[in-house]
């Protein structure tokens, strides 16, 4: 019978850990006692004591160091070893340089990408019990579905009273007013028009609690109307260098004839806030002054955005209890509101996600917000961009192989480990990875003042901070381990005897190594492939909006804004100003241009005789002009009358068609309430390209419209300056104290597509990137290729080779590489490319070409890439190649 | 002359060593000590010490040959060196002192 032999697991353990020396005859010992084991109780029991024998063996004494001394090779020679690594990348400059220039390119887009990242994630993290802290937000439900960053004034005071779980909560306006303090020559000191400015009470810095208090208290300011306080660097603008308690009891009057008194002082915040509220009235003020009217209490029907209402919960509740509660603030609303129609159901919105919330945006709609899918993009393609210089640098590496064979051959024979082997090769891979992170330090510099417009205004690059060096350190580390191990692993695995004979297998077209080699430059050229279509499709889909017909008249066209405050009569001496001024070919007075980011719409009702039709339908307002003005065309009907007492509408074909008719005629002298329509108009897109046209109407209205649209005659588009001086004059006499400030059409249409033209710009960085940094590898490799070759080449030569055959036999592997890229990505370039347009109401379909003139591009860059080197090497005279030895 | 200094299993392995005179190897040392004084040791324990008894020189080892248990791995043989034998002296002799010197009185309470 055969004896029961020991479990093989616990001897390769034992192997794993037990010092070399020991091991024999501890292993033999164990097995003598196995066996008796065995004999006495069994193999299972046997097994179990064996594991005991096993895992007291594991103790120091008997476990072999990690690092192991080798008498020869010792952590003393740690200078050589950095030394060493000095020559070798001095000894093969041009790949070093490759792999610099790569590295530090991909660490650099890296480096950039996590400051804007940073930057954008770590808004208002600071804040204390920040998790804590929710914005409630209405929900409308009714004939269309929206939401509101603000609320009904009526809701803050039943969440106080009637829910649970809420530690403070506070309500507040956000305000933008002139500002002036009493000083100077005519008795006032005027600052400009600051945003940035709240009504608030006492509990936003119960909310807030981070503010730290300079002069005054939280206790006693804000208590009273007429209060203001003030962060540090407002006051210095409002009052100079003072000190801090001299501050209160200064006044301040705010759109001229609100006058406060400074009642505190709190320090600026540091740190990335969208709370960056500079001065804060007490609230009591909107209702003690002419702001009565604009700010009213417990209102239900009317909601501002501005009005914007935090609640903190207390430490036990969660935001699913306030959830709960919430349907009793949607039934008062019901009950209180007027407009059976609408319902509100308030949600909560975490602090967290103020920042990102493309829908409610933050306090004003002047600020741009993140999307955090753009910056998840963003990560994306930085790491890949890495990802490809550090393939180079594996490349390179690999395929000289040949060449470190025998210095691992010799190293060997000597005596090293192949572990210090490995740490030889990392220490290089280090080195050159530290160089790049210099190098990048400064690119990043220099990138970051070319490509300000993607910077967050307030990004600052410094290389000291705890979260860059971090992210420096940890690059280090990274990009070492994945560019050095692969390389260091394969180096340090020949055996001497092999290496030495130069038997190295490295460059055969078939070994593993050479296998990789390939595949990963064709990932590197199907990323390169891919950012090309992008760029390609993104460049394509920007022309086609910007060229597309929008229905109306764009060009010669500028508008610009009279001040809402202002009374309507000065609008109308403006009008007839500019009525004499010559060179304008036509002028209209409205509350928006055709296309705009403002909308206003309505919920109509048409009878058709069967059944009532409810629809959203989007209202354009202005004079008789409006629509000879934008070259709008009517496809039916007559134009508006300029009275105001009459109700015409001028429907668009969308709104027909909603509406059940074919044939235009067919709806004139239709009603829509009190209204009839006269006319039908041509669509034309009032949006973005992003969405559809919808149901539409232009109604006379001049009242409240403050948009004034001056058309130019169109020979004299060129030389419109000197009318729009005439303009500006007219402007400054009825409005002395505004700036004038106009807008081209087609400049705001073209704003419309910033955000795209900001992608396109990203997508053609990121491709002239990629493309330099995949052909500065493919140079490499095929630099190294007609070296190795040399000899090969001149034999051939002498056989009877053109240069040509030359060319194409040096060419053929990488040429074939790249097309493998190309049909590889091609399908995912195509995926893509259809899931972004897909985002547009109006997009291009991606001709097939497109794939093609991608592809044959990037063809080309890798063909002059390589050829750079191979022509050279296909026209060198034979004889030079062959004679030395 | 460096102190020499013994503990306790060490001693004791070393002693035992020293009984087997010839056949002392892993197995034989454990089973010799676990049979005279009654106590379970573990070969961990029982191969530190005897790396550390080689190391400070009481012990020196050669290799010897396998057994068919063994599976061909062979048996390290530990035999006392005149250091180690001079160090059993040494302590023992201590012991010796310190007993002498102890007054009976103390012997007889017990």
């Amino acid at each position: 019978m055969k004896r029961p032999a020991p479990p093989k697991f616990l001897l390769r353990w034992l192997k794993s850990f037990c010092k070399p020396s020991y091991h024999a005859d501890i292993e033999g010992d164990l097995h003598e006692l196995y066996d008796r084991y065995v004999t006495s109780y069994g193999v299972a029991r046997a097994n179990l004591l064996l594991f005991k024998d096993v895992l007291l063996l594991f103790r120091p004494g008997i476990i072999k160091p990690i690092f192991q001394k080798h008498p020869i090779y010792s952590n003393t020679m740690i200078m050589k070893d950095v030394q060493f690594a000095f020559r070798a990348l001095l000894r093969n400059k041009l790949i070093a340089g490759i792999n610099t220039v790569g590295l530090s390119i991909g660490i650099s887009a890296c480096l950039i990408i996590f400051l804007i990242a940073h930057h954008e994630l770590t808004y208002d993290k600071f804040q204390r019990d920040g998790d804590r802290i929710f914005r409630v937000y209405s929900k409308y439900e009714g004939p269309s579905a929206r939401v509101n960053r603000g609320v009904p004034t009526g809701i803050a005071s039943v969440l106080q009273s009637d829910f649970t779980g809420i530690e403070a909560l506070t309500q507040f306006h956000v305000y933008g007013a002139k500002v002036a303090v009493p000083g100077g020559l005519s008795g006032l000191k005027h600052f400009d028009f600051y945003h940035n400015i709240i009504f608030a009470g006492p509990e936003y810095f119960d909310v807030f609690n981070y503010y730290q208090w300079l002069a005054g208290s939280k206790q006693h300011a804000l208590k009273s109307p007429h209060q203001v306080v003030l962060t540090e660097s407002r006051a210095k603008i409002y009052f100079g260098e003072l000190p801090l308690p001299d501050y209160l009891g200064k006044e301040i009057y705010y759109s001229d004839s609100l006058k406060v008194v400074v009642a505190g002082v709190v320090a600026d915040i540091e740190e990335n806030t969208d709370f960056n509220f500079t001065d804060f009235i007490s609230y009591s003020t909107t209702q003690n002054s002419w702001l009565k009217e604009q700010y009213q209490e417990d209102v239900w029907d009317g909601t501002t955005s501005a009005t914007q209402l935090f609640i903190k919960l207390n430490a036990l509740t969660t935001a699913d209890k306030i959830m709960q509660q919430m349907p009793h603030v949607a039934s008062v609303y019901k009950e209180r509101n007027q407009n059976s129609e609408w319902s509100n159901s308030p949600q909560l919105q975490p602090l967290s996600d103020l920042h990102f919330n493309q829908d409610l945006g933050v306090f004003d709609s002047s600020r741009s917000i993140p999307e955090k899918s753009t910056l998840y993009v963003l990560m994306a393609i930085a790491i890949l961009l890495l990802t490809i210089a550090v393939i180079n640098f594996v490349n390179l590496e690999t395929a000289q192989a040949s060449r470190r064979a025998k210095e691992v051959g010799v190293r060997k024979v000597l005596g090293s480990s192949r572990g210090k082997l490995v740490g030889h090769f990392l220490i290089e891979t280090f080195l050159l990875t530290f160089f790049s992170l210099v190098l990048s330090t400064l690119i990043t510099v220099l990138a970051m003042g070319m490509f300000s417009e993607f910077m967050p205004p307030d990004l600052k690059f410094d290389p000291t901070e705890p979260s860059v060096l971090t992210f420096l350190g940890g690059c280090l580390v990274v990009v070492t381990f994945l560019a050095g191990l692969y390389p260091a692993a394969s180096l340090s695995a020949y055996s001497p005897a092999r290496a030495l004979k130069n038997l190295s297998m490295a460059n055969n077209s078939g070994s593993r190594s050479a296998m990789i080699r390939k595949g990963l430059t064709v990932f590197q050229f199907g990323f390169a492939y891919s950012l090309i279509v992008a760029t390609l499709v993104i460049s394509q889909q920007i022309n086609f909006m910007l060229d597309k017909d929008l229905g109306y008249a764009t060009t010669g066209i500028v508008y610009f804004h009279t001040p809402w405050n202002e009374p309507q009569g000065k609008r109308d001496v403006l009008s007839n100003k500019i009525e004499q001024i010559e060179g304008i070919d036509l002028f209209s007075v409205h509350q928006s241009p055709p296309t705009s980011s403002s909308s206003m719409s309505s919920v109509l009702e048409f009878d058709n005789g069967k059944e009532l039709l409810k629809n959203q339908v989007f209202i354009k307002v202005g004079d008789t002009s409006y629509l000879r003005l934008y070259n709008i065309q009517l496809v039916a009907g007559r134009n508006v009358q300029p009275v105001d007492s009459i109700k015409e509408y001028i429907i668009n074909e969308t709104y027909l068609k909603t509406l059940g008719f074919s044939d235009p005629r067919d709806v004139i002298g239709k009603a829509i309430k009190d209204a009839t329509i006269v006319g039908v108009m041509k669509d034309f897109h009032s949006k973005s390209l992003h969405t559809r046209i919808e149901p539409m109407l232009f109604r006379f209205g001049v009242k409240n419209s403050s948009c004034v649209g001056i058309r130019f005659p169109m020979e004299k588009v060129s030389s419109i300056a000197p009318v729009m001086n005439k303009v500006e004059a007219a402007w400054k006499e009825v409005y002395p104290d505004e700036k004038f400030k106009y807008t081209f059409l087609e400049e705001s249409i073209q704003k419309f597509y910033e955000n795209e033209q900001r992608v396109g710009l990203l997508a053609r960085t990121a491709t002239g990137i990629a493309i330099i940094v995949s052909c500065l590898g493919l140079f490499g490799l095929s630099s190294f290729t007609v070296v190795q070759r040399t000899k090969e080449i001149g034999i051939r030569k002498a056989l009877g080779a053109t240069a040509n055959n030359i060319l194409i036999l040096l060419s053929r592997d990488f040429v074939s590489l790249v097309i493998v890229a190309f049909i590889i990505s091609a399908p995912f370039a195509w995926l893509a490319a259809d899931w972004w347009l897909d985002e547009f109401a109006y997009r291009i379909d991606v001709a097939w070409w497109v794939y093609v003139v991608a592809g044959l591009g990037s063809l080309g860059v890798a063909v002059v890439a390589i050829s750079s080197r191979t022509v050279g090497a296909a026209h060198a005279n034979p004889v030079d190649s062959l004679r030395n030895e | 002359m460096k102190r020499i200094q013994l503990g306790e299993f060490e001693e004791i392995v070393l002693l035992t060593v020293g009984v087997l005179h010839g056949n002392a190897y892993g197995v034989t040392i454990k089973d010799e000590i676990e049979a005279r004084l009654n106590r379970e040791v573990t070969i961990g324990a029982l191969q530190i010490t005897l790396r550390r008894l080689e190391a400070k020189g009481f012990l020196k080892s050669r290799t010897g040959e396998s057994t068919e248990s063994r599976r061909g791995r062979p048996k390290l043989f530990f035999e006392i060196t005149a250091y180690g034998k001079k160090a059993l002296d040494y302590t023992k002799e201590s012991r010796d002192e310190l007993w002498k010197s102890l007054p009976k009185l103390v012997l007889k309470l017990k």
